[in-house]
């Protein structure tokens, strides 16, 4: 009957057979064969024993002990079988609970003709790795140890495992550790978000971020909805993965617009009352008559769509005022008048060329695309550009931690 | 003055100028340096100096655009307790930290200046000072992956202050935002790298 020997007696009759006087006599070959190999090694294994060993890999000791005396035993011929199991069991650990984890067979081909060829069958036995994900480092390790396993752990000390390898399931040596990594524990509860005014993707995202299940109660009207009322409110705290239903409202308009008034006509106080009212901004066109007159062109034209607070540039312009209706007599004055005024007309002459000498300054805004906002200045006599230039700052962030 | 955030960036120029543009530029011009109405003088008329202060007024509004939401992240990302746990949730994948801070401040301060160009020479340099301080309370913030993914409670009470050529031209109230505002922060802000 072939013998067993544990860990402490692994090389047993080996070590008897290896001595130096045999080993002077004998051609040994020596032969490792991981069970269950298809290569043409394990061939080379079943040829030998004229069987393939059977596959023990996860059964318990007992069990795989059982299968290897009725499977290959008898298959061994001129072979002296005998298995041996490493580590030794250790004193915690339930020896009927073992499972082998690895399985190999040595092969000892002698030609001598006083001993036998030989062949062993080695078992390393352990357990089988416990799901630990979710437990605390102490709770992990009073579930290992039991098992004669270790622990290996990383993270954060009071955390929970968040991750192992091996995984659950694997088989592992007695004695071999299990690392596992511990993060905070996720917090039961969640704080409900503020979800009033949100676009319905937005307070989708809201609610999944904090942990929360989202759930439409009733929506009503069409374009772009919005949540109108949620429950529970904002701010209380809930435990994780409770609902959140939400009352969507649409807004007709779907994507905000407004439409440009006409304002040309109007004094530039009423231009900015109504332009106000839409809501638009006003921005003097300043190749007009800066904020005197009537608004006398426009841009955007009226009925054009733009976004609310968009500029509307107006050039006003100042109209002159009519002439009041007279009641003078003038054609008696007109001919007393006339001599004066042919007297006069050299002088006006004079004023009015003088006059057109002065510089007509007109100022036109840049047209292109330069970060600089310039005026222009033409006329015949003058050509100035008058332009600011912004140079933005991106600054710097101080942080301070502690307020006290 | 409570803001609750919905959608869309929340502005320096708002808080200043409650949101209205109109405002900010009119006082923006207001506040112009004695320097560049100097420029007034001489060939310009009346037309023309209307023109380059409302230049000037709406490209100065244009500085404030600053993103407060982006600040609150820059400092955040400096915060030593969401950093550890950015990368501890990052070498776990899968894991989620919540985590609650102690009342703390973040302060932006910036200097943006405006040129300003006559004939194509540079006659004047206005500079302004845009100072943004925000005290968060409460803050209860979720890690995961390395990302700020959301923030559960707290308020962050928000001044904006404003100078040009060193002064005083506005300063807002304390504006308090009710956190949370995790439905900015999407797929989550990345903390570390």
């Amino acid at each position: 009957m072939p013998g067993r020997v544990g860990s402490h007696g692994a090389r047993g009759r080996f070590g008897n057979r290896l001595s130096g006087a045999t080993l002077g006599a004998t051609f040994v070959l020596l032969c490792v064969f991981p069970v269950g190999l298809t290569s043409a090694a394990g061939a080379s294994t079943a040829a030998a024993l004229n069987q393939e060993p059977p596959q023990v890999v996860g059964l318990p000791l007992d069990e795989a002990e059982q299968l290897i005396a009725r499977d290959w035993y008898p298959s061994a011929g001129p072979y002296d079988l005998q298995f041996e199991i490493t580590p030794d069991v250790p004193a915690q650990v339930d020896p009927t609970a073992s499972i082998v984890v690895a399985q190999e067979v040595v092969l000892y081909l002698e030609d001598s003709d006083d001993v036998s060829p030989a062949a062993t069958m080695r078992l390393t036995v352990g357990s089988r790795v416990p799901d630990l994900r979710g437990l605390s480092f102490q709770d992990a390790l009073d579930l290992v140890e039991p098992l004669g396993l270790g622990l290996e752990a990383s993270g954060v000390e009071d955390g929970v495992v968040i991750r192992q390898s091996p995984e659950a399931a694997a088989l592992l040596p007695y004695g071999d550790g299990v690392r596992v990594y511990l993060a905070a524990a996720p917090p039961s509860t969640a704080l409900v978000p503020n979800l009033v005014g949100l676009t319905e993707a937005l307070a989708q995202a809201a609610v999944a971020d904090a942990g929360l299940t989202y759930e439409v109660v009733s929506a009503s009207g069409t374009g772009e909805r919005r949540v109108s009322t949620q429950s529970p409110a904002s701010g209380v705290v809930v435990e994780l993965a409770t609902t959140v239903g939400v009352t969507l409202q649409g807004t007709v308009e779907g994507r905000q617009t407004v439409v440009v008034p006409d304002v040309t006509g109007l004094s530039p106080a009423d231009v900015a009352k109504v332009l106000g009212a839409v809501p638009l901004r006003l921005k003097v066109d300043a190749t007009g008559d800066g904020s005197q007159g009537l608004a006398a062109r426009q841009a955007p034209a009226p009925g054009s769509q733009v976004a609310p607070g968009a500029f509307v540039t107006v050039a006003f312009a100042v109209v002159p005022a009519p002439q009041p209706k007279d009641t003078f007599p003038w054609v008696p004055v007109s001919l007393a008048a006339a001599a004066v005024v042919v007297a006069a007309a050299g002088l006006a002459l004079r004023v009015h060329t003088r006059t057109s000498r002065q510089p007509a300054v007109r100022f036109e805004p840049r047209r292109d695309d330069s970060p600089v906002v310039s005026t222009r200045a033409t006329s015949d006599e003058v050509n100035l550009v008058v332009g600011v230039e912004p140079h933005p700052d991106p600054g710097h962030v101080t942080l301070e931690e502690e307020r006290t | 003055m409570t803001v609750t955030l919905v959608d869309g960036p929340l502005t320096a120029r708002a808080v200043l100028f409650d949101g209205d543009g109109g405002e900010a530029a009119q006082k923006l011009g207001a506040g112009l340096p004695t320097t560049l109405t100097g420029l007034d003088r001489g060939a310009l008329s009346e037309s023309a100096r209307r023109a380059m202060h409302q230049d000037f007024a709406d490209v100065a509004a244009g500085l404030l655009d600053l993103d407060l939401g982006g600040v609150l992240v820059t400092g955040w990302c400096k915060h030593a307790q969401l950093r550890a746990a950015a990368q501890r949730t990052l070498a776990a994948p899968g894991s989620r930290e919540t985590v609650r801070l102690a009342e703390h401040r973040i302060s932006h301060t910036s200097s943006p200046h405006v040129d300003v160009l006559l004939g194509g020479t540079v006659v004047t340099h206005i500079k302004m000072t845009l100072g943004v301080d925000v005290d968060v309370t409460g803050l209860e913030a979720s890690v995961r992956e390395g990302r700020l993914v959301s923030l559960h409670s707290g308020d962050a009470a928000i001044t904006v202050a404003l100078a040009v050529e060193g002064a005083p031209v506005a300063r807002s109230k304390p504006i308090i935002l009710r956190l949370p505002i995790d439905l900015a922060l999407g797929e989550g802000l990345r903390l570390v790298s």
